[in-house]
């Protein structure tokens, strides 16, 4: 294969970032939204689909001009959506940080969250913030057991820790949903500056 | 499932354990009979219906980000170039990836060919990072100009360090305490925790220095570089039931021959060399007493302390 013949090289190649926005946008030919969706559950993330699949393909975008074919394509849309993922979590942070109303009912992650565990759809924001900040066996955890792909038993016949360990990570998943983090800075444990 | 159970019930029964915590707030509200998945409530999802205008307004985000990014790598650069403060590179990442200056000029030149950065002001700037010459912008110059563009915990922090190099610990610690004040993620607090660590150890107070040090742990289970901190401070102020404890998890996470061992040894050398840091007499003696009994990586980092 020559530098210059890749997959998705029609679609990448040739022309400016805006360029190829236009191109990935029309009919979504990469399937980047499905892939959207398949890095937001592997990630186990509360992630808006529609916000990452727009910032996801304005990233493919951007990046498409110095693509040529390395990595292979799968990891390369994979790579840029998870760059795309980390935008959004930190602007999440960002926004609750500056007190930016949420946009409650209308983000489907905070209606649907605040329905499954019955907290304030106003605290639903702060939720998503402190589990996407979890570790990764642990929101994965909660993504397969929680959300419903497979029972508790299964989760544990699959290897994925022992019965003990994957209650653990759920006690932890659902503290991180409910409970604020203690008020930084110092004077706590870190005494007086 | 029963209208009040949306979850098996070994998941249920966690959940509703979770919720009798008085701060907990779960279970405040009514749940709904039947939920409907996350996904399924996304209609007519995709950037076609956003519109390409709104697309565009996206891709401009991400020039801004990457240009962020940039300014990001230039601080890290030349914080980690700075020798008297070669050990804050520790609070940024020990692997950060340090660029020469033809690199950062390479990209530089990328990002310039991507679009006008005229209106954010940062044309100039950019120029000025790697035209090498007196009105080389700071640390602090950089990530201000990085937190106007993308506002982030990261350029917060690299804006504190370079305050720090800069000897305004005091200025650095105001803006630590905003950070906090945010709730950072755990790996952003236990970065932010090093550097309020290191302020108050050029502040000359070591006592909040180590308890500083110590919430960095805290707040990152995995981080090894911080506990090498709070050991050789404990072990310097004589708290030794903190030094030994330090040491055990140092001792759990890497063996002694471990690339952040390595590292960490190197640094503290250097730093002895130049005369940045020299140990003081009762960390000598003690070592002389107790400073066989810390084992493998932990061992290591005390003989390198004292």
């Amino acid at each position: 294969m020559s530098n210059e013949d890749y997959p998705g090289r029609e679609i990448l190649g040739g022309g400016s970032a805006k360029k190829v926005l236009k191109r990935l946008i029309d009919g979504d030919p990469l399937e980047i939204g499905p892939r959207c969706q398949e890095r937001i559950e592997e990630s186990a993330v509360f992630v808006a689909w529609d916000r990452l699949w727009l910032r996801a393909v304005a990233r493919v975008a951007y990046a498409a001009p110095n693509y040529r074919g390395t990595p292979p394509l799968d990891v390369f849309l994979a790579e840029w959506i998870d760059v795309a993922i980390g935008d959004l979590i930190t602007e999440d942070r960002e926004e609750d940080r500056k007190g930016v109303p949420v946009s409650t009912p209308w983000d489907p992650r905070y209606a649907f969250v605040s329905e499954q565990v019955g907290i304030d759809p106003a605290l639903a924001r702060s939720a998503c913030i402190r589990f996407n900040d979890l570790a990764l066996d642990v929101r994965r955890t909660y993504f397969a057991v929680a959300l419903g792909k497979k029972t508790f038993n299964r989760w544990v016949a699959e290897g994925n820790g022992p019965p003990d360990a994957i209650r653990s990570q759920l006690k932890q998943a659902f503290e991180a949903l409910s409970i604020p983090y203690d008020e930084g800075g110092f004077g706590g444990k870190g005494g007086d500056a | 499932m029963s209208s009040d159970m949306l979850f098996t019930p070994e998941v249920e029964e966690i959940l509703r354990e979770v919720a009798s915590d008085p701060r907990s707030s779960l279970l405040k509200i009514s749940r709904p009979e039947h939920l409907r998945g996350h996904f399924e409530r996304y209609s007519n999802v995709g950037p076609h219906t956003a519109g390409l205008t709104v697309a565009e307004r996206e891709l401009l985000q991400v020039h801004r980000s990457e240009v962020a990014r940039l300014l990001g790598d230039m601080c890290r650069t030349r914080l980690a170039a700075d020798t008297v403060t070669v050990h804050q590179s520790l609070s940024v990442d020990r692997k950060v990836r340090i660029y020469s200056e033809s690199e950062l000029k390479a990209h530089v030149e990328e990002i310039e060919a991507r679009g006008d950065l005229s209106d954010a002001g940062i044309g100039g700037l950019l120029e000025r990072c790697v035209a090498g010459s007196h009105r080389a912008p700071s640390v602090v110059e950089i990530a201000t100009a990085m937190g106007r563009l993308e506002p982030t915990d990261t350029a917060r922090v690299l804006a504190g360090m370079g305050m720090t190099t800069h000897d305004r610990p005091r200025a650095a610690l105001d803006l630590y305490r905003v950070v906090l004040a945010g709730r950072p993620s755990r790996v952003m607090a236990s970065q932010t925790w090093d550097n309020v660590a290191r302020a108050f150890s050029l502040l000359g107070d070591s006592d909040q220095a180590l308890s500083a040090s110590l919430e960095a742990c805290y707040a990152n289970s995995e981080k090894v570089e911080s506990r090498f901190v709070s050991l050789c401070t404990a072990f310097d102020l004589g708290y030794e039931d903190v030094a030994f404890r330090m040491a055990t998890e140092v001792n759990e996470l890497v063996p002694a021959n471990h690339e952040s061992v390595d590292w960490y040894v190197a640094s503290m050398t250097s730093r002895r060399k130049s005369g940045v840091w020299v140990p003081s007499e009762a960390s000598r003696l003690r070592a002389g007493r107790i400073g066989d009994r810390f084992g493998d990586a932990a061992g290591r980092i005390v003989d390198v302390s004292t």
